[in-house]
């Protein structure tokens, strides 16, 4: 029971196994949302559009194209919100995608970075512009103040350096070439050295346009350093290499998919091929008990057949028995009476001789006077009386008659048991014949006198006016050798008591007779006791008992009409009861009545 | 005849007119004794001294083989037969190896194979009783020490069985194995044996001639037989014709083979000094038997004669 239970779990378990690495495969390849990839794409072309977009933006403010610093600022609420769904599309599309995931991110972070430092560039470039386009317009009419107020006599010379400014400050702003700042910190360097010798009204308002020049120049290179940054500022590369990675990874993706999806199809193979392994494991066992079914059917009929050839064997073997018993019985008289019949064929010899000597002694006793030889005469008297003495001195005339005596009263044995034998088996009779049970019993007891000879005492308690039944004679001997045989066999071979077996009959009611056979012997124990008339049980020895004498006679008795009854206390002896009915009785044929008709068991 | 004293046999039957008759038949060529019963038997021999006992086995009390079991302990100078009609496999077994009995005869028995073997047995049984002549080699209490120690052959062709004769034995005996006859007896030749375990058949012959031939030349040679379900009539033809000194049922109890090997190198050594004893080991006379010994064992025999000279002389 153990090991099934063992068996059942690991069944279990390699199951649930196989369910898992199923369950795990269909997740590795289940598809992918290609529309979610899509939208990152295309939010990656939108960012960078805009991205370029911008730097034109930019470009044209700067170049004065546009009139207004909108376009500038326009996009940065959009990328802003594009950057949001860009990062929130593609965390929902990498994460839990193992390696991808981080591949992707920090290159998402890297943009957003490069973005982030990029508005904060485009902020600073739009106050610098600012700056730069206020002081611009303001330049010229600050050089007209300057102007205005300058003395008249050194107007020629101051509109010259004031234009100078001017001019090389505008180029300047126009065309912003490192090589023209010389020129303007010249031009104000030469209006500066004038304004010396200028009133200080004058050379005041110089010194402010000299300075806003001079804000000019540093707003310009300002500006065009924000812009060298802005330039540089690698947002459009970071965007191509997120969108590049992105691509490879869903390559990538695919292709592992793929890889997924061949492993998933031949596992799948794999499962179906067990499956149908099992499926025709299972057809074969069913084939297989199919078959056992079929010879287990034909050895139960080969069984039945057996048990049958068995009865008859039982009997042959209980005959087997019976004839090396008679075979010993008639063994040891036939021994003396062989013997005896030599013994006496040898002494006959010296009778022999006794009579052949007495007659020719007589013949020559008888012949006239003048034939006697007398030396001839005395030899054969001589050898007349030698035999005389040889026979007389040997007792042998005593001997053979006692001889004799023996050698007859052995042929009566012999003769005596092959009547008992002719009684035993009553085939000289009809089948069914009248049946006188205490016949029945001596022929039976005479028949295992072998068996009962020195160990066991046979007592009779016995009717004086049992009536003779109708039954089958040799049939109810057998009955009574087989349990005489048991009783005998019941008795310990070493023990004090002597083995006692005791033949009780009485009348049964008014059509019955009672028969008893009752040992002192070991007695029947109480887990035998429900199988002793079951065929084929025995507790002898193999090759001992068919086990189916018992079996056999609860037959016999029951097809009589009879019942048997057992009694037995271990260590005390057992009684066996047979009732038999005076007259034939149809055994009862019905289930129920056979049911009922069940040896009774007794234990004491 | 040449006795000067009549051999006393004692026979023992429950059946009065065995008795009788067996003491007419023998009245005349020995002082007989007769009992009905194995106790009357035992009181007799307590009283007088008896060269013979022939016991029938089934009787009140005892049984032939419990009583001849005794008289082997008590009186084994007594020669013991059995007379029997019942050839129970057991009863056949347990008279060799407890019994140690001379002759096991049938009933009905055989008047001339009965006188004969009597004969026999009134013969060595006398013999035993007899204080006189040891016949004892000169010197060999000298020559026991230079005289190889005697080894044990084993005659089977089941390595199984091998295998277990050598596990009861190989630590204190040498022992030398053959599968077959030619086998056995080239050892025999070879080496010093004393004692031989052997299968009743061996390569499909059967050992029952050979061990008949060789028992009749060399009666200081003991045998003990491995048996398993062997036919009545066979054991018994065994028991008088080869004078198997033990049986053992197989399978093989270690244990079992090995104290029976040991009574038997105990017997030898017994049979090679004291030449009385030797008698004991007389084999029947077989009719006819001695012809058809096959040339083969009729060689063994020779060179095994020189050497069994060499060893004991």
């Amino acid at each position: 029971m153990i090991t099934m239970n063992k068996r059942t779990w690991v069944n279990l378990l390699v199951g649930a196994g196989l369910a898992l690495v199923l369950a795990l495969l269909v997740d590795k390849t289940s598809d992918v949302n290609h529309a979610e990839y899509g939208e990152i794409s295309s939010l990656l072309r939108q960012l960078k559009q805009i991205d370029a977009e911008w730097n034109v933006d930019v470009l044209r403010s700067k170049t004065g194209l546009n009139a207004s610093y909108d376009p500038v600022a326009s996009p940065l609420p959009v990328i802003e919100s594009l950057d949001d769904l860009l990062r929130s599309k593609t965390n929902l599309f990498w994460s839990g995608r193992g390696d991808s995931g981080a591949r992707i991110v920090p290159l998402l972070d890297n943009y957003r970075q490069l973005m982030a430092s990029k508005v904060e560039l485009i902020d600073r470039f739009k106050s610098q512009h600012s700056i730069l386009r206020n002081s611009t317009r303001y330049l010229p009419s600050a050089a007209a103040e300057v102007l205005a107020a300058g003395p008249a006599a050194e107007r020629d010379g101051l509109i010259q350096a004031v234009d100078r400014v001017l001019v090389d400050t505008l180029v300047y702003t126009d065309t912003p070439d490192a090589g023209l700042v010389a020129r303007v910190d010249d031009s104000i360097a030469h209006l500066r050295k004038l304004a010396k010798a200028l009133p200080d009204a004058t050379a005041e308002r110089i010194a402010g346009y000299a300075a806003h020049a001079e804000t000019v120049v540093r707003q310009q290179q300002l500006g065009d350093r924000l812009l060298k940054q802005l330039a540089v500022l690698p947002t459009a590369r970071a965007l191509d290499e997120l969108a590049d990675m992105n691509a490879l990874e869903h390559e990538k993706l695919l292709v592992s998919q793929q890889t997924w999806r061949w492993v998933l199809v031949a596992y799948s193979a794999a499962l179906l091929v067990a499956l149908g392994w099992f499926a025709w494991r299972l057809v074969a066992s069913y084939r297989l008990l199919a078959r056992v079914n079929l010879e287990l059917t034909r050895s139960h009929d080969e069984l039945k057949e057996s048990q049958v050839h068995l009865v008859q064997s039982e009997k042959m073997s209980a005959l087997g028995q019976m004839v090396a018993g008679i075979a010993h019985e008639i063994n040891t008289p036939l021994a003396y009476v062989k013997g005896t019949f030599e013994v006496l064929r040898e002494q006959v010899v010296p009778v022999a001789q006794l009579a052949a000597n007495s007659v020719q002694f007589a013949q020559m006793l008888h012949l006239p006077n003048e034939q006697r030889d007398r030396a001839q005469l005395q030899t054969v008297a001589n050898r007349f009386d030698k035999s005389t003495r040889e026979v007389s001195g040997s007792r042998v005339m005593d001997e053979m008659g006692q001889l004799l005596a023996d050698g007859i009263h052995g042929i009566e044995q012999i003769s005596e048991i092959v009547t008992n034998l002719k009684n035993f088996s009553r085939l000289d009779r009809a089948k069914v014949s009248e049946f006188a049970v205490h016949e029945g019993l001596e022929s039976t007891l005479l028949l295992a006198r072998n068996l009962l000879k020195n160990t066991v005492e046979i007592r009779r308690e016995l009717a004086f006016d049992l009536p003779k039944i109708q039954c089958s004679p040799s049939q109810i001997n057998q009955v009574f050798l087989n349990i005489i045989t048991n009783a005998v066999h019941a008795m310990p071979a070493e023990r004090a008591e002597p083995g006692v077996i005791t033949l009780r009959t009485a009348r049964e009611g008014d059509d019955m007779v009672r028969i008893e056979i009752q040992d002192n012997g070991s007695g029947i124990p109480a887990n035998v006791l429900p199988k002793i008339f079951d065929p084929f049980y025995t507790t002898k020895p193999i090759g001992k008992g068919t086990g189916m004498g018992l079996s056999i006679s609860f037959k016999i008795i029951q097809e009589h009409g009879g019942k048997i009854l057992v009694d037995t206390e271990p260590g005390v002896g057992t009684v066996f009861s047979i009732l038999l009915p005076l007259g034939p009785r149809e055994p009862e044929k019905s289930d129920k009545a056979a049911k009922a008709d069940k040896p009774v068991l007794l234990a004491a | 005849m040449t006795a000067p004293q009549k051999a006393r046999i004692l026979f023992v039957d429950d059946e009065e007119r065995i008795i009788n008759l067996l003491r007419v038949m023998f009245r005349n060529t020995y002082e007989v004794f007769t009992a009905s019963s194995g106790a009357q038997a035992l009181e007799i021999l307590r009283h007088e001294p008896i060269d013979v006992i022939v016991s029938d086995q089934r009787m009140p009390g005892m049984t032939g083989v419990q009583l001849l079991a005794k008289v082997c302990q008590h009186w084994p100078h007594t020669v013991r037969v059995l007379l029997t009609g019942y050839a129970d496999q057991e009863a056949i077994l347990g008279s060799v190896n407890d019994g140690q009995i001379f002759r096991y005869l049938t009933k009905p028995w055989d008047q001339d194979a009965i006188r004969t073997t009597l004969a026999d047995a009134a013969e060595v049984g006398q013999m035993q009783s007899r204080p006189a002549p040891i016949v004892t080699p000169p010197g060999s209490a000298g020559r026991a020490a230079a005289a190889p120690v005697a080894g044990v052959l084993l005659l089977d062709d089941s390595e199984d069985d091998c295998a277990l004769v050598r596990q009861a034995l190989g630590a204190e005996l040498t022992v030398y194995r053959a599968d077959s006859v030619a086998g056995a007896l080239q050892l025999l030749a070879r080496h010093a044996i004393g004692v031989m375990v052997c299968e009743a058949r061996v390569g499909g012959a059967d050992t029952g001639q050979l061990l008949h031939a060789l028992k009749t030349h060399f009666p200081a040679l003991i045998t003990v037989m491995l048996t398993d379900h062997t036919d009545a009539d066979e054991v018994v033809r065994l028991i008088n014709q080869a004078r198997i000194y033990r049986f053992a049922s197989k399978p093989i109890r270690p244990a079992v083979l090995s104290l029976a090997v040991s009574a038997a190198m105990k017997e030898h050594l017994r049979c090679l000094g004291d030449a009385r004893h030797v008698a004991l080991h007389r084999t029947v006379r077989v009719a006819g038997l001695d012809a058809p010994v096959p040339s083969g064992i009729l060689q063994g025999l020779k060179a095994m004669t020189a050497r069994w000279r060499l060893f004991s002389a």
